[in-house]
């Protein structure tokens, strides 16, 4: 059982993850938190010490916004994260002590510092999955602490850490609790201003695709290697830069302050606030740092009560104080538009233009072979999808379908024979390629993200249409918001398409089961794709609805696209295929029209069992 | 909408409850002489912290009976710094917000230096108990730092002192292991025997380093023998002393074994055997069971009435020293002035007493002569005051 997978579903699928507020309410009180934070160092009854402990917050609540890309974002579990922070403060305290290197200038040295230090930490582990990571991120934890408590090269002082640290200097030289406060919190107002764009943003869609569903994402041309990888290189880079202040702040740094508690405190701050939600990490920071400071004079008990507030919390919201909130469609094209009020564009969804005349063989299948084991799935495999025509692959249970469709898009690499796409041999490739390719899937047992909007979903099918980085995310360039904007329309237009348009800003998760099933499709659909791999599309669905999707099927492919499909349902074969390919035991025992091959003896064999013995 | 109530509820509890946490910091009020203790009252150094506590109010209440300072009797505020250094920052903004006269802290060395430089700025005295790092005084320049325990290598000065005056040895032999404690125990060591060599009463006639984590120390004990020490200093860790003592009295090296007091625990003693181990010395700060002074016997007695024990390590008496420091200093000053106190902590302090003796600090802000002990082994394996 893994672990850290239950409990991220346990708390995006909490009843309350949508959060209680309304959006405008939400921003009411933002407003508020923004000026309070402001404000509060200038209060007449607030002395030194209240605003030391506001600098504190500050320095979990970047913290938490630093984990939360990794946790949050991407639902990665990352207990050592201090590891990031602690490179961060000793780059800085190493650099200043011993080159007189100015603090502010070592703001960026850190950050890269930390960054370059988890991607070298995380690059040859990010393909483990949930617990194995979990243990992993510990470790690293524990060596960099270690590592600086055996003072390597003399240079991290070792238990003892490092003294005398330079203040920041800033125009002015930035010494009082005070200026620390505005110091800190204008950070954060910029990284949270720069997070926020970049959750609405291509790349902040594509880290919650992969928390909601690795496989789904995969499939859908998400290069999950990549973005983990870079929310991680984020993540570090930001605790970083926390590090760095923290060593500024203190003037003194030792190992004491990387603990593995630190790492779980800054977990509680993630899950306290809500996964993946901005206004949630500032929150559970405040928590965690204001808690324990006014429970102080119970001395002994004071933990206690922490920990006893926390549980309270969760138990009352699962989800977290202030859950993420989607944003609707209309959300997201506002803040697209921003300023210039004009109204959207109407950029004609462009009809994908195939070469129909050239060719007409798209997909070839040639001797495929894949044994898991001693057992052989497929073996010698021979299979040709035509454009502009709906193929079916069917077959008995265990033939061997769903391990095909595996290998079309690059989930298994076969141990021999060779996939060619318009005669381009795909089968050494990555899903998120192949997707890029033009080959977009579905799933036997759905798997769509529940949590995200349906417009979300949709949107991750225009995934690999666009190529958004993080600078044009976050910069907001002209190049990055016309791709915003073309994304959203597709979207929006495949939507429609299936007729989902009305349930566009709804949680796909609220979806009833037949609906799920064409907000798949259009996922797909929304991926431009010239051939789309449908596995068991009617599984689950009544026969209005089956013949409802017949429909759908062949008006798509009177659009120009290509189907192949996995069937169970005989009538929906008849209905809609123009080809059939039979299996069994991984071989081709049959194709032609569903009308033949109800006739053919080794199929009638293959599904009922031969009539000798 | 139960949720939303609730949370309602719980968060104007807490913003209640963080009003009347604010309302409740005064400023010095006009009747008595606030100073602070900054001490581990919770995290992993608790129980020290805990002692430290009852051990500064025992010496307060002494120091109130006794009339008090200018005066006005002595208020001991408690800030706890959870011996981590970030809860120290606070818990030193949150001291010096309440204008305390002085302050007492911290136990940790890297808990005590981010606590140090806040009083620093803020000139503020803050006197350390339980800190040793050599470092807080001998890599900044520190206007209102002291410390009532003695740093790390002061133990080396009475190893000196006490081989030389009491034992009377010839031949001196001193160990250590390269780190920077045992090094610098071992270093101070030497400066303490030089006026007796140039005066030709004793020679160190080995000055050497093992290689810790090692087993085999063979090597060292041969070359160590050859020497014929009359008494042998070893201020590492108890890992190598076990085996180091075991393997030399294996090979017929029958000199007197000291330890540092990173050398002898119960796990030395297991580590060498018991046959081996009795005997063996440490020189260590003085438990305050093993302290004679007047003011010792009155702070113990008290102790016990309030607390039916004694603290069970030695650091706890050193922050009812730092109180009596402080104390002596405002009163030979004769004001609550920061620049008058620390004055008068460098430069007045004859006759100042505390519970472990004489409170005299150099200008670097250590104490000076700082009382250590002579510790043996007893043969079942119980570390005493060694009686010479």
């Amino acid at each position: 059982m893994n672990l850290s997978s239950s409990i991220l579903k346990r708390i995006l699928h909490a009843p309350d993850n949508r959060g209680g507020l309304g959006g405008t309410q939400r921003r009411r009180i933002g407003i508020a938190a923004a000026a309070f934070f402001a404000l509060f160092p200038l209060l007449p009854f607030v002395d030194n010490y209240w605003i030391d402990v506001g600098f504190y917050v500050g320095i979990y609540a970047l913290l938490g916004l630093s984990l939360n890309i990794v946790l949050g974002e991407v639902g990665l579990f990352d207990l050592g994260h201090t590891a990031f922070y602690a490179i961060g403060a000793y780059v800085t305290a190493i650099l200043n002590t011993r080159f007189h290197v100015p603090i502010l200038l070592l703001l960026p040295v850190s950050a890269i510092a930390a960054g370059l230090f988890a991607w070298l930490v995380t690059a040859p582990i990010i393909h483990l999955k949930g617990d194995y990571l979990c243990i992993v991120t510990i470790g690293i934890g524990e060596i960099v602490r270690l590592s600086m408590i055996n003072n390597p090269l003399g240079l991290t002082g070792g238990p003892n850490g490092i003294n005398g640290i330079d203040n920041p200097h800033f125009f002015i030289p930035i010494l009082s609790s005070r200026q620390f406060y505005y110091l800190l919190w204008a950070i954060i107002g910029i990284s949270a201003f720069l997070l926020t764009r970049l959750q609405r943003s291509r790349v902040g869609r594509a880290w919650n695709y992969i928390r909601e569903d690795e496989t789904a994402a995969k499939a859908l041309g998400v290069n999950v290697r990549h973005y983990k990888l870079s929310a991680f290189v984020l993540g570090a880079a930001l605790a970083g830069v926390a590090g760095n202040i923290y060593a500024s702040k203190q003037m003194s740094i030792s190992p004491e302050s990387f603990t593995f508690m630190e790492s779980s405190l800054l977990f509680c701050i993630v899950l306290l606030g809500g996964l993946g939600s901005i206004p949630g990490s500032v929150i559970g920071a405040f928590v965690v740092t204001v808690f324990p400071e006014i429970f102080r004079p119970f001395a002994k008990y004071r933990l206690m009560f922490f920990g006893l507030a926390l549980l309270v919390m969760m138990i009352f919201k699962p989800a977290g104080i202030l859950p993420r909130l989607r944003d609707s469609g209309e959300r997201l094209r506002k803040a697209l538009e921003g300023k210039k009020t004009g109204k959207s564009r109407p950029n004609a969804v462009p009809v994908v233009e195939t070469d129909r005349a050239e060719q007409k063989l798209l997909l070839c299948i040639e001797n495929l072979g894949l044994s898991f084991g001693g057992v052989t799935a497929v073996s010698g495999m021979e299979l040709e999808v035509d454009k502009g025509r709906i193929t079916a692959l069917i077959g008995p249970n265990g033939a061997g379908k769903t391990t095909v469709f595996n290998i079309i898009t690059g989930i298994y690499k076969p141990m021999s024979g060779r996939i060619l796409l318009r005669g381009k041999d795909i089968s050494s490739k990555q899903p998120y390629q192949i997707a890029e390719e033009g080959v977009a899937r579905t799933f036997q047992n759905i798997r769509i993200f529940p949590s995200l909007t349906c417009l979300e979903n949709v949107l991750c099918g225009q995934h690999s249409r666009g190529k958004a980085g993080f600078f044009a995310s976050m910069l907001r360039l002209p190049s990055q918001r016309a791709e915003e904007s073309r994304m959203l329309e597709k979207a929006q237009a495949c939507l429609a398409r299936v007729g989902l348009s009305d349930s566009a800003d709804s949680l796909a998760a609220a979806l009833p089961y037949g609906k799920r099933r064409y907000l798949e499709i259009a996922r797909a659909l929304a991926a431009e794709p010239e051939l789309i791999v449908l596995d068991e599309p009617s599984s689950g669905l009544n026969d209005a609805e089956t013949v409802e999707l017949a429909a759908l099927l062949k008006s798509l492919v009177r659009e120009g696209l290509t189907i192949f499909l996995i069937e169970h349902d005989m009538n929906l074969v008849d209905m809609v295929s123009d080809h059939v390919v039979v299996m069994q035991s991984g071989k081709k025992i049959a194709e032609g029209p569903m009308c033949d091959m109800r006739q053919d003896p080794k199929v009638i064999e293959a599904y009922l069992g031969s009539d000798e013995d | 909408m139960k949720f939303k109530k609730t949370s309602l509820v719980l968060g104007i509890c807490c913003v209640a409850l963080f009003f009347t946490l604010l309302v409740g910091c005064g400023g010095q009020s006009g009747k008595t002489v606030k100073i602070a203790l900054q001490a581990p009252i919770t995290g992993d150094y608790a129980y020290e912290g805990q002692m430290a506590k009852q051990s500064v109010e025992v010496a307060a209440e002494l120091i109130n009976k006794a009339g008090g300072v200018l005066g006005k009797q002595v208020e001991v505020v408690i800030v706890d710094d959870a011996s981590n250094p970030k809860d120290s920052a606070l818990a030193a903004q949150k001291a010096v917000s309440q204008k305390v006269a002085a302050v007492i802290g911290s136990y940790g060395s890297s808990v005590t230096e981010p606590a140090a430089d806040i009083y620093e700025k803020n000139k503020m005295v803050s006197v350390g108990y339980g800190c040793t790092a050599v470092r807080l005084t001998m890599d900044k320049e520190r206007t209102y730092f002291f410390r009532t325990c003695g740093r790390d290598d002061a133990q080396g000065l009475f190893f000196g002192k006490y081989a030389v005056e009491t034992m009377g040895a010839k031949r001196i032999a001193i160990m250590h292991d390269n780190s920077t404690f045992a090094k610098g125990v071992a270093d101070e060591a030497m400066k303490a025997l030089e006026p007796y060599i140039t005066e030709g009463k004793t020679e160190v006639v080995y000055f050497d380093a093992i290689t810790p984590k090692e087993k085999d120390f063979s090597a060292a004990v041969t070359k160590l023998r050859e020497t014929k020490p009359d008494v042998w200093y070893f201020t590492g860790y108890y890992p190598e002393a076990g085996l180091l003592i075991r393997q030399a009295r294996d090979a017929g090296l029958d000199c007197p074994f000291i330890g540092g007091n990173a050398a002898i625990n119960d796990d030395f003693v297991k580590i060498a055997g018991l046959d081996v181990a009795a005997g063996a010395l440490m020189t260590q700060e003085p438990l305050v069971t093993d302290v004679t002074t007047d003011i010792a016997s009155q702070f113990k007695s008290l102790y016990q009435e309030k607390f039916k024990e004694l603290p069970s390590s030695p650091w706890p008496v050193y922050a009812a020293d730092a109180l009596y420091a402080i104390v002596g200093a405002i009163d030979k000053a004769g004001k609550l002035d920061s620049d008058a106190i620390a004055e008068a902590m460098r430069t007045k302090m004859d006759g100042v007493q505390g519970v472990t003796g004489a409170l005299l600090f150099s200008d670097r802000g250590d104490r000076r002569d700082v009382p250590y002990k002579m510790y043996n082994v007893d043969p079942e394996g119980k570390l005493v005051v060694s009686e010479f």
